[in-house]
C-alpha cells in the first residue's frame, strides 16, 4: 500500500453567515457559497482514510454546530466531523473514512453553518485529506 | 484500522503523508517570534492558533519550507522550529541569507506523533540590517505513519 495527501485549505472568509454551505479546496481563494468552483482533482485512485481540516476564527462566534464533509464529484458527502466549540480554533477531524475514489474525480471540503447568536468572522481553514492506494 | 508500514516492503511502499504548512505575505518585524500552520493565514506572535494537526500516529522525517520575500532583507540568521504540542520545539534550519528566497530544510527528522498532535512552525527572527518584506511560506513535513 502506498499513500499520499492532498493539502486543502481557504483564505479569509468574512463572516460565515447563518445557515449557509461554504466550499474550497486546493485553490488559493476564500470559502464560496458555490460547489465546484473548488475542485481538488484525484490523481491516482484509492479510498479517503483519513481528513484533518482546522478552522481559526479571529471572532470566534458562539458553539452551534458544524458539520464539514467531503463532497465527492459534487454529489455524495461523507462527514468528517460535527463540532460545536465556542474556541479560536475548531478541529474537524476523522481517521476512519472510506471514500473510494478513482483517477480523474474530484472532492471539495463542504461546510454546513447553523444559525448563529454570534457568527465567526475572519475565518481561515487550512488542512489535508490522505489517500490511500 | 492498521497503519503500520508493510514488513519487508520498499521506501515506496511504506506509508508516507504529508502535512502541509506555510504562512501568507507578511512584512517581519525585527527580533520577533512568529507562528504559522495549517490555516492559510498570516504569522502570528500569539503561539498555539495555527494548529496543522495529524489524524494519524507518525513520525516526522523530512521538512521542506520554502519562503519567498519581494524584498530580501540582509543576511541575519532565521531559525524555523516545529513546534509539537506547543510545548517541544525541533529546530529544521537556521538560515541567513541575503536573498529573496530562502530554503528550511532537514531531512534527518525524527518527531514522534500521536493521533491528535499538533504541530506549528515557529519562526524567531532576528534584528536585521534591512527586513524582508512580502515574506510567504509553504512547505511539507513528511510524515511516516
Amino acid at each position: 500500500m502506498a499513500r499520499y495527501s492532498l493539502a486543502c485549505g481557504a483564505t479569509v472568509t468574512t463572516p460565515l453567515t447563518d445557515s449557509s454551505t461554504r466550499y474550497f479546496g486546493c485553490r488559493r481563494n476564500d470559502a464560496s457559497s458555490l460547489a465546484n468552483y473548488k475542485k481538488m482533482y484525484i490523481g491516482y485512485g484509492g479510498t479517503i482514510v483519513a481528513a484533518d481540516i482546522s478552522m481559526y476564527a479571529s471572532t470566534t462566534g458562539t458553539n452551534e454546530n458544524m458539520t464539514m464533509s467531503v463532497r465527492l464529484n459534487d454529489t455524495s458527502d461523507t462527514a468528517i466531523a460535527t463540532v460545536g466549540a465556542a474556541t479560536p480554533v475548531r478541529r474537524f477531524s476523522n481517521d476512519a473514512l472510506s471514500i473510494a475514489v478513482v483517477a480523474g474525480d474530484y472532492i471539495e471540503l463542504k461546510l454546513v453553518c447553523p444559525a448563529w447568536a454570534t457568527n465567526p468572522d475572519n475565518v481561515k481553514f487550512g488542512g489535508y485529506v490522505i489517500v490511500d492506494v | 484500522m492498521s497503519y503500520a508500514p508493510p514488513q519487508g516492503k520498499g521506501a515506496m511502499e511504506q506509508n508516507y503523508f504529508a502535512i502541509p504548512v506555510g504562512w501568507e505575505a507578511i512584512n517581519p518585524l525585527d527580533s520577533t517570534t512568529y507562528y504559522a500552520g495549517a490555516p492559510w493565514d498570516v504569522p502570528t506572535t500569539t503561539n498555539a492558533i495555527r494548529k496543522a494537526y495529524t489524524p494519524i500516529a507518525g513520525t516526522i522525517l523530512k521538512a521542506y519550507v520554502i519562503t519567498v520575500a519581494s524584498t530580501a532583507g540582509t543576511n541575519e540568521n532565521i531559525s524555523v522550529y516545529i513546534r509539537k504540542n506547543d510545548t517541544t520545539d525541533t529546530l529544521i534550519a537556521t538560515v541567513g541569507a541575503a536573498a529573496n528566497t530562502r530554503l528550511f530544510s532537514n531531512t534527518g527528522l525524527s518527531i514522534a506523533l500521536a493521533a491528535g498532535d499538533y504541530v506549528e512552525l515557529k519562526i524567531v527572527c532576528p534584528n536585521w540590517g534591512t527586513n524582508p518584506a512580502g515574506w510567504s511560506a509553504g512547505g511539507y513535513l513528511y510524515v511516516v505513519g
